[in-house]
């Protein structure tokens, strides 16, 4: 029994360590290049650190407005941490994801011991597995909100699943709950959810004489560290981000194909289709198993969310928990297991690992509970070395996937090459760049945060009505003026006739474009692969009158 | 087990099934005939002729799906998928470090480039996709494959029934499943890109979605103050609407 103890408690450390290995190597290079919403989080940390105000001028915003977002702020507050010690770069951008990353892991490894269902090797399977999944690792390498409010929402959930036991964790579960609200769009809605359906199922706990009265402290805790949302909670900013990622557009049309029925039955018919099948499709095997994130920027190369070999303990598990479902911890992880994709599956994008993180929790359990019926069997030593090698062939996927292929062929995905361009800004000081935003993510944000443009001079560009009616004003426009920079399209009647540097992707500037306006090449940038990313060009005013004049004479 | 009545409403109340009618009536006959012998083998002992009938319908199936599907190579990579390859080959030199090394030295490179992984992936691709339940209840929506054509074979509003059926259900189950993990393995080989879909496994989803309805219906008997009938109205209902949208979308 001790000697278990100690083996696990070795085997735990072990896990660990290379749990931080992989979310800690090569933090700053891969991804390669810093994504668009990584630089509008880490340069608003850094403007609120220096200025106490965001890139808007907004004073301690209640909610981020970065692109019209209306980001929960928590997680750029505490981005300014990092920031204030080892300045503004990508890898301070990253780090309390990667922090978060890392503190998942002994959370799991508690959850799988806490709910007592399964054995005591199973809960290091489990913790192993959970530490080489690809979505674990994948979120706590990049300089996003998801992977906090993923940490918050796992201690809320099992501070209260503790509770059930021991009344006083029901205050802390609460206040996690409520905290991971303010850190990310999906737990704004999965978090009150979850807290319902708890309250609904395991009222026979919740409402005894001895855990009321922590209870409805708890639940006084929750509502207070709602008050910035509530402060916010009748303007646009509390609703845009979720309104623009509805699909409306699609039941309507949907509902157009449906015509011959009224329009009372062709709209519920259309959105419960719509919704079944976004809501589905986070359970099946293929996107779970097989099938990288269609977004290139949320995806491995080659590698789904989960190994294609943890299905089959999927499956088992899944077959378990249905079979057991009056047992509490079974209950407890079906609820997670059928709440967790509701907020993704209110949105467009098909099988979003973003907004559905919070499903890795309970499908690592169920995943776990079938490799704990393994073990259950005489040969268990058999299927215990199977799940070993199995693992590292898994670890072996995951390299190639992550840290040979993906810095390379999803480096311009990820914003390579804005950095490099910095470069090029700062090496000609006197010059007049303009950057065709076009086919590009917001090119001001990444160039301000590399050139670390002083938050002051873009909070000077703002419009005046943004900044006296930040929460309602959400309409965002992407021309910037930095001085020495614009970022807007190309004016080809104008442009050429003044000293610019005009910047754009392979697209933007053709051969004839070039020939045409004399424009002389001043650089390229090209990604790993060594497809263009930039190319710049530097106008000829004097040689371009020349020759419209000598066309009109 | 679920009545006759109710298996053949569910076996002609959906698009998939009047689709192959439309393009091979074969095809479709096979399928009648063979989903009703189903049926029959599991409600009650079956004579040895009609077992024997049973298996040469299933292995007449299996040599029709393979006949109509379009078989893709297991291992040859096409022109976009070569250029992919040799663009990850140069991945391994570029910013050399200690994993490239260890890719190197233990030929993993080799081995993730090479054709065995190409076999596998593809076989985990036609795995993955015959048991995707969106591609059977929602046309693949909304990861619709573009190379397929699929089609929402049957209703979604069925899905759940379907669900019902697969987790209640317990009458010659060793039996049911070895021939569906037969199904499925051979659809694995032979890939997906048929007009007419996996058909192999129209019989199943069909006896699952009834036994699953039927579990509802017996469900509903509980409520004693309440006709049967009128849930049955009900069902019957929601499942014309349903049926209605489905042929919206096939049309």
């Amino acid at each position: 029994m001790r000697a278990d103890k100690i083996s696990i408690s070795l085997l735990f450390i072990i896990i660990l360590v290379f749990g931080a290995h992989l979310r800690l190597y090569n933090l700053e290079k891969i991804p390669n290049g810093l994504y668009v919403d990584e630089a509008s989080t880490g340069y608003n940390a850094w403007s609120v650190l220096l200025t106490g105000k965001d890139e808007y001028g907004k004073q301690y915003p209640l909610a981020f407005r970065f692109f019209g977002s209306y980001t929960p702020p928590l997680y750029t507050y505490l981005t300014m941490i990092p920031i204030s010690l080892y300045d503004l770069s990508v890898l301070s951008v990253r780090i309390v994801s990667m922090i978060s990353g890392i503190l998942l892991i002994p959370l799991i490894f508690l959850f799988l011991k806490w709910l007592k269902i399964y054995k005591n090797f199973s809960a290091v399977f489990g913790t192993l597995l959970f530490t080489i999944s690809p979505w674990s690792i994948f979120y706590s390498r990049v300089g996003y909100e998801i992977n906090l409010a993923f940490l918050f929402y796992c201690l809320g959930l099992l501070t209260f699943w503790q509770g059930l036991k021991s009344p006083k964790y029901l205050i802390f579960g609460l206040a996690f709950l409520s905290l991971s609200t303010n850190i990310y769009h999906s737990e704004r809605l999965l978090a009150h959810l979850t807290l319902l359906v708890f309250i609904v199922v395991f009222k026979k706990y919740l409402f005894k004489k001895e855990y009321r009265k922590k209870f409805f402290l708890g639940l006084i805790l929750y509502l207070l560290i709602l008050i910035p949302q509530f402060m916010i909670l009748f303007t646009p900013a509390n609703t845009s981000r979720g309104l623009g990622l509805f699909y409306h557009q699609a039941i309507f049309r949907q509902a157009e194909k449906i015509s011959i029925l009224p329009v009372t039955a062709s709209i519920p018919t259309a959105f419960l289709r719509e919704f079944s099948a976004q809501y589905l499709s986070y359970f099946s095997p293929r996107n779970l198993f097989f099938q990288p994130d269609s977004d290139l920027q949320r995806s491995i190369p080659e590698l789904s969310v989960f190994y294609p070999w943890m299905f089959l303990p999927y499956l088992i598990g899944l077959y378990l928990l249905m079979k057991y479902h009056k047992n509490p911890a079974n209950k407890f992880i079906l609820m997670l297991f059928l709440l967790a994709p509701i907020p993704a599956s209110l949105t467009g994008d098909a099988f979003s690992t973003q907004r559905s993180l919070p499903l890795l929790l309970p499908t690592i359990l169920i995943i776990t509970l079938g490799i704990d019926q393994f073990l259950k069997y005489r040969i268990k030593k058999v299927w215990a070395v199977a799940v070993v090698v199995l693992s590292f062939v898994s670890i072996a996927s995951f390299y190639r996937s992550y840290m040979i292929l993906l810095p390379f062929e999803r480096a311009k995905t990820w914003g390579y090459g804005y950095m490099q361009l910095a470069k090029e800004v700062k090496k000609r000081p006197d010059a007049q760049f303009v950057i065709d935003n076009g086919r590009i993510k917001p090119a001001y944000i990444e160039l301000a945060f590399f050139l670390k443009l002083p938050p002051y001079k873009l909070q000077q560009l703002v419009d005046l009505k943004i900044k006296s009616d930040y929460y309602h004003n959400i309409v965002w426009d992407d021309y910037y003026n930095l001085g020495e920079i614009e970022t807007r399209a190309i004016d080809w009647e104008k442009d050429i006739y003044k000293d610019y540097i005009l910047v754009g992707d392979e697209l933007a500037i053709s051969k004839t474009q070039i020939d045409e306006h004399f424009l002389t090449p001043e650089f390229e940038i090209k990604d790993p692969i060594g497809e263009i990313v930039f190319s710049a060009y530097k106008t000829n005013p004097k040689k371009k009158i020349l020759s419209t004049t000598k066309q009109i004479d | 087990m679920p009545p006759i009545w109710l298996t053949v409403i569910i076996l002609f109340g959906n698009v998939w099934i009047w689709r192959i009618f439309k393009q091979n009536f074969f095809i479709f006959l096979l399928l009648i005939i063979f989903t009703i012998l189903l049926y029959v083998a599991i409600r009650q002992r079956i004579t040895l002729i009609k077992t024997i009938l049973f298996f040469i319908l299933l292995i007449t199936i299996i040599v029709f799906q393979y006949k109509t599907t379009t078989r893709q190579s297991l291992s040859i990579l096409d022109n976009d998928e070569q250029r992919v390859q040799q663009i990850r080959l140069q991945a391994y030199v570029y910013d050399p470090d200690l994993i490239k090394i260890i890719f190197f030295r233990f030929k993993l490179r080799d081995f993730y480039e090479g054709s065995l992984n190409i076999v596998i992936t593809r076989l985990q691709r036609n795995f993955f996709e015959t048991i995707d339940l969106n591609i059977y209840f929602f046309g693949g929506h909304p990861r619709g494959r573009v190379w397929s054509n699929d089609f929402e074979k049957f209703s979604f509003i069925l899905l759940p029934l379907f669900l019902i059926g697969l987790l209640t259900y317990r009458i010659k189950q060793k039996l049911l499943s070895t021939i569906i993990i037969t199904c499925i393995f051979v659809l694995t080989l032979i890939g997906h890109k048929n007009n007419l879909g996996p058909f192999l496994l129209l019989p199943f989803l069909v006896l699952y979605i009834s036994f699953g309805a039927y579990t509802i219906l017996n469900y509903t008997k509980k409520f004693h103050k309440i006709p049967q009938r009128y849930f049955l109205i009900i069902i019957l209902l929601t499942f014309l609407l349903s049926l209605i949208q489905s042929i919206a979308y096939a049309s």
